[in-house]
C-alpha cells in the first residue's frame, strides 16, 4: 500500500492504517530500535509506544516521507529509552560506540539553551551532512542516526571496515570543524 | 541545557528525511542512457575472445564448460539507445547502459547473534539445493573477504520465525582489493539489491542458458566501473555484481551458473 494511502486512512481514523504501517515499516523500526537497545523487551516496548504516538500524531502532522518519520520516531523512543536504563552504564554494542565516537567531535560544545539553539544545532548538522559527498553521507547516516556497526556499514556500502572507520574518523574531524566555524565551539576553550 | 553526547545523537536525528531515506537506499544507479552515440563492441569483443582463448589454453580445465560468445552483433535497437547487445545460440546479452540516480528502498534485515546459524559452504549449497565452484565463478587473483564476519555464511530466523537466507560470496583482488565479484544468493526472491526496480523504465533483458536475467553496466557512486546482473534460477534469486572487471568475467560466472 501506498504510504499516502496509509496517512489518508489516518486522517480518516481507520485503525487499519497502523495494521498496514506495521506490516510495512515495523521491521525497518524495530531494526533501529535494536541498533540502539538491543532488548526484544524494550523494543517491542517502543514499537508499542511508536504505533500509539503514530495514531495520536496523525492529525493533525501528515508526514512528507512516512518511513522518515516513523524511523525519527522510533529512533527518539529509543534514545529515550535508552537514557532511561543507561545513565550510567556503557556497553560496547554499536550505539555505546557510536556515542562514544562523538566525544571528540563534542568535547567542547558550547551549551546549548532551548529549543532555538537545539534546531539550530540540528539544522548546522544537516548542512554539514549535505557537504559531504554522496558516500560519505550515507556512511554518516549509517553510523549516527541508524547505529549500525563498522562490519555492517562495510558489507552495505561494499568497502573494506578499515576503510570505513578511516571515513568516519575523516568525518568527525571536518564536522567538529564544521561546528567551529559555526561558532558552536570556542577555538581558545581548551 | 549543556550538550552531551546523547543530546547531539538527538540533534543529529532532526537531519532531513532525504538524508535519512538515503542511507536505506542500496545502490544509486543511473538511468537509462539516451545518448545516440554508436558503440563499436566487436574489435574489442574479438581481443577479448582470443585473450580469453589463451586464457583457457593456459589455465585449464575448470573452464572447459563454459562457451564464450563467438558471434556478436549490434542491434538497431543498441545503435538507438546506447546499450550493448549480443547473441549467439546459447544466450542473448543485452547489457543496459546507465547513468544518473534512481534508488530503491532496502530495509536492511535486523540480525542478532542469538538467531543466526552459522553454516559451510557445503551445508550452505546442500540447503539452496545447488553447488556452485566459487573457482569457476571468480577470476584468478581474487580471495575471499573474510574480514567481515557478516560475510559468514548461514541463516537468520527473526523471533517470528521468518528466515533471512541471503548469504553474499564476496572476493576481491588480493593486492588492492581494486577488483571485486559478489554473487549474493537467496530463496525464492532476488537478493535484496534490485536494481533493475529502481528504473522508471523497463530494462532489457538478457539470456544465458535460457534463465532470463537482467545486466546493466554503471559507473557506482565511487566512479567505479560495475556490472551487475540479477536473475531467478531453480527457484534461487541471484545478484551479482562486479567492480572493475570485464563484462567477460561476468558472462563466464553467469554461464557457469546457469549450467548447474
Amino acid at each position: 500500500m501506498e504510504d499516502s494511502n496509509i496517512i489518508d486512512m489516518l486522517f480518516r481514523r481507520d485503525e487499519s492504517a497502523l495494521m498496514e504501517a506495521r506490516r510495512k515499516y515495523e521491521t525497518y523500526c524495530r531494526s533501529i530500535a535494536h541498533s540502539i537497545l538491543d532488548n526484544p523487551e524494550d523494543e517491542e516496548e517502543c514499537l508499542n509506544d511508536l504505533w500509539l504516538r503514530v495514531w495520536n500524531s496523525i492529525p493533525p502532522q501528515h508526514p512528507q516521507n512516512l518511513m522518515a518519520y516513523l524511523g525519527k520516531i522510533a529512533r527518539n523512543l529509543s534514545l529515550d529509552k535508552y537514557r532511561e536504563n543507561h545513565r550510567q552504564k556503557r556497553g560496547g554494542g554499536a550505539f555505546e560506540l557510536a556515542l562514544e565516537e562523538m566525544d571528540f567531535v563534542i568535547s567542547e560544545l558550547n551549551t546549548v539553551d532551548g529549543e532555538y539553539e537545539y534546531k539550530e544545532l540540528s539544522a548546522i548538522i544537516d548542512s554539514f551532512i549535505r557537504t559531504l559527498p554522496a558516500g560519505e553521507r550515507r556512511i554518516f547516516v549509517h553510523r549516527y542516526w541508524y547505529f549500525r556497526d563498522i562490519s555492517q556499514i562495510a558489507k552495505i556500502e561494499q568497502l573494506k571496515p578499515q576503510r570505513v572507520t578511516h571515513i568516519l574518523f575523516k568525518i568527525r574531524k571536518a564536522l567538529r570543524n564544521y561546528l567551529k566555524k559555526e561558532g558552536f565551539i570556542e577555538y581558545e576553550s581548551r | 541545557m549543556k550538550v552531551d553526547n546523547l543530546s547531539f545523537l538527538y540533534a543529529l536525528g532532526n537531519i532531513g528525511d532525504d538524508l535519512v531515506v538515503e542511507a536505506v537506499e542500496v545502490y544509486s544507479l543511473p538511468k537509462v542512457e539516451t545518448s545516440t552515440s554508436r558503440r563499436c563492441f566487436r574489435s574489442a569483443i574479438a581481443v577479448a575472445a582470443a585473450c580469453f582463448v589463451v586464457v583457457f589454453m593456459m589455465t585449464v580445465i575448470n573452464r572447459m564448460n563454459i562457451d564464450l560468445p563467438i558471434d556478436e552483433t549490434l542491434t538497431t535497437d543498441s545503435q538507438e539507445n546506447g546499450n550493448y547487445h549480443s547473441s549467439d545460440k546459447s544466450m542473448t546479452i543485452k547489457i543496459n547502459e546507465l547513468k544518473d540516480v534512481p534508488t530503491l528502498s532496502y530495509m536492511l534485515p535486523m540480525r542478532g547473534e542469538d538467531n543466526f546459524k552459522p553454516m559451510n559452504e557445503k551445508d550452505l549449497f546442500a540447503y539452496y539445493g545447488i553447488y556452485l565452484d566459487m573457482s569457476k565463478i571468480v577470476p584468478s587473483g581474487m580471495v575471499e573477504n573474510l574480514l567481515n564476519d557478516l560475510y559468514a555464511h548461514g541463516i537468520y530466523t527473526y523471533p517470528d520465525g521468518t528466515v533471512d537466507d541471503q548469504n553474499v560470496f564476496y572476493y576481491q583482488s588480493e593486492n588492492d582489493a581494486a577488483q571485486t565479484i559478489s554473487v549474493s544468493i537467496k530463496k525464492g526472491n532476488i537478493p535484496c539489491f534490485f536494481v533493475v526496480k529502481a528504473y522508471d523504465r523497463k530494462l532489457e533483458k538478457s539470456s544465458v542458458n535460457d534463465t532470463e536475467m537482467t545486466i546493466a553496466h554503471y559507473n557506482d557512486v565511487d566512479g567505479q566501473d560495475t556490472y551487475y546482473a540479477e536473475f531467478m534460477y531453480k527457484g534461487l534469486g541471484f545478484a551479482i555484481t562486479t567492480t572493475n572487471l570485464s563484462k567477460e568475467a561476468l558472462i563466464n560466472a553467469l554461464q557457469y551458473i546457469t549450467a548447474q
